[in-house]
């Protein structure tokens, strides 16, 4: 089973790289995961966000994930701390 | 105190969507919109009608509704389609509810066009049926299309309305709560996993509707936080639900679900 963290988009590091402020752990989660993780989009599932990562910039990323609620379904991490996840909005706020 | 309005449909006045706009009110409570007769003729239809399930299976609806499409417009739109012929055949023998709130609203700002939205060569879904059964409840949340409906043109516009009309009430429970607090991104860091809002975002300042009927219909601001408590009773809760999304500055407004 993959392990999933969900939170709040913040500071933009790259075009597809930014800050996660978690807010929420699976249960059964295989590792643990710190209030504030760097996360690697390999995959995007974000409202507003091309699905040609060729068209994403640090401005495009910021405007969809900033302060967003978003769902990392986490693949790894790499040796400088990064998650690589499939980044994705988690449910609706709305009805 | 922050309260809702009753009002009769011919007694509507701009001023009373401002005041819903503005939250100068919490809701406006439209009377008698269908008579018990329809509601019960449109509630038959229903029952025979396919549904379909969001969330795994925590809610029952006819039609498709934008936000379960978030990213997926090419099936919001094919399933919006497809609930052409369903929608057609519910109200076979009763005036569809949006063309009954298009005169409603026409009537009330005379200089402003209203249609279906679209979306190059699509129709957006006109509205949508949600079945609650007993033990179900809508958490605290809101309805903001210009923030959660980026992929979609009708995130341009300038404000939204939600209206609800009420075909079938539970015995006892799903009354409406509406929250005097509005979403703001900030709110976003107490977002539950699935849908909605931790109370975090809300204040002891509501309006709680209980006394809904059968035909009414209730418009809000949906960027108010609000909820619907749990169905106590056996019988089912059925609403239909539709947004209204205004252009200010082109006098136009567009309904979608």
């Amino acid at each position: 089973m993959t392990d999933i963290i969900w939170g709040n988009g913040s500071e933009i590091l790259s075009p597809n790289c930014f800050i996660l402020n978690v807010t929420h752990r699976k249960n059964g989660n295989k590792q643990s995961y710190s209030d504030v993780e760097k996360i690697k989009i390999v995959q995007a599932d974000i409202p507003g966000l091309p699905q040609n990562e060729s068209e994403w910039n640090n401005e495009i990323l910021g405007k969809c994930t900033h302060e967003a609620f978003l769902k990392c379904e986490i693949q790894s991490r790499d040796e400088s701390g990064f998650i690589l996840a499939k980044v994705s909005h988690s449910g609706v706020g709305g009805y | 105190m922050w309260t809702s309005q009753s009002i009769k449909t011919e007694n509507i006045s701009q001023k009373d969507l401002e005041n819903i706009l503005s939250g100068k009110i919490a809701a406006l409570v439209v009377t008698n919109f269908y008579s018990n007769i329809q509601c019960t003729e449109i509630i038959k239809k229903i029952e025979t009608s396919k549904k379909m399930y969001f969330q795994k299976s925590k809610l029952e609806h006819i039609g498709p509704f934008l936000m379960s499409f978030a990213t997926r417009k090419k099936d919001y739109f094919e399933k919006s389609k497809e609930f052409q012929q369903i929608s057609q055949n519910i109200f076979e023998k009763i005036e569809n509810p949006s063309t009954r709130i298009f005169n409603m609203i026409q009537k009330i700002l005379p200089s402003f066009s209203i249609c279906l939205a679209e979306e190059e060569e699509d129709h957006f879904s006109p509205f949508v049926i949600r079945i609650h059964r007993k033990g179900k409840s809508i958490p605290i949340h809101k309805d903001n299309v210009k923030y959660e409906g980026k992929e979609y043109t009708i995130s341009k516009i300038d404000q939204q309305l939600s209206c609800v009309l009420h075909l079938q009430e539970s015995e006892k429970g799903g009354d409406v709560i509406i929250y005097r607090n509005q979403w703001n991104k900030k709110d976003e860091k107490y977002r539950n996993i699935d849908f909605g809002y931790m109370s975090n975002v809300v204040t002891k300042e509501y309006c709680k509707i209980s006394n809904i009927n059968k035909g009414d219909l209730v418009i809000i601001n949906p960027n108010y936080y609000h909820q619907v408590t749990k169905i106590l009773g056996e019988t089912p809760r059925i609403t239909l639900g539709m947004f209204l999304g205004i252009y200010t500055k082109n006098n136009k407004i567009v309904a979608w679900a």
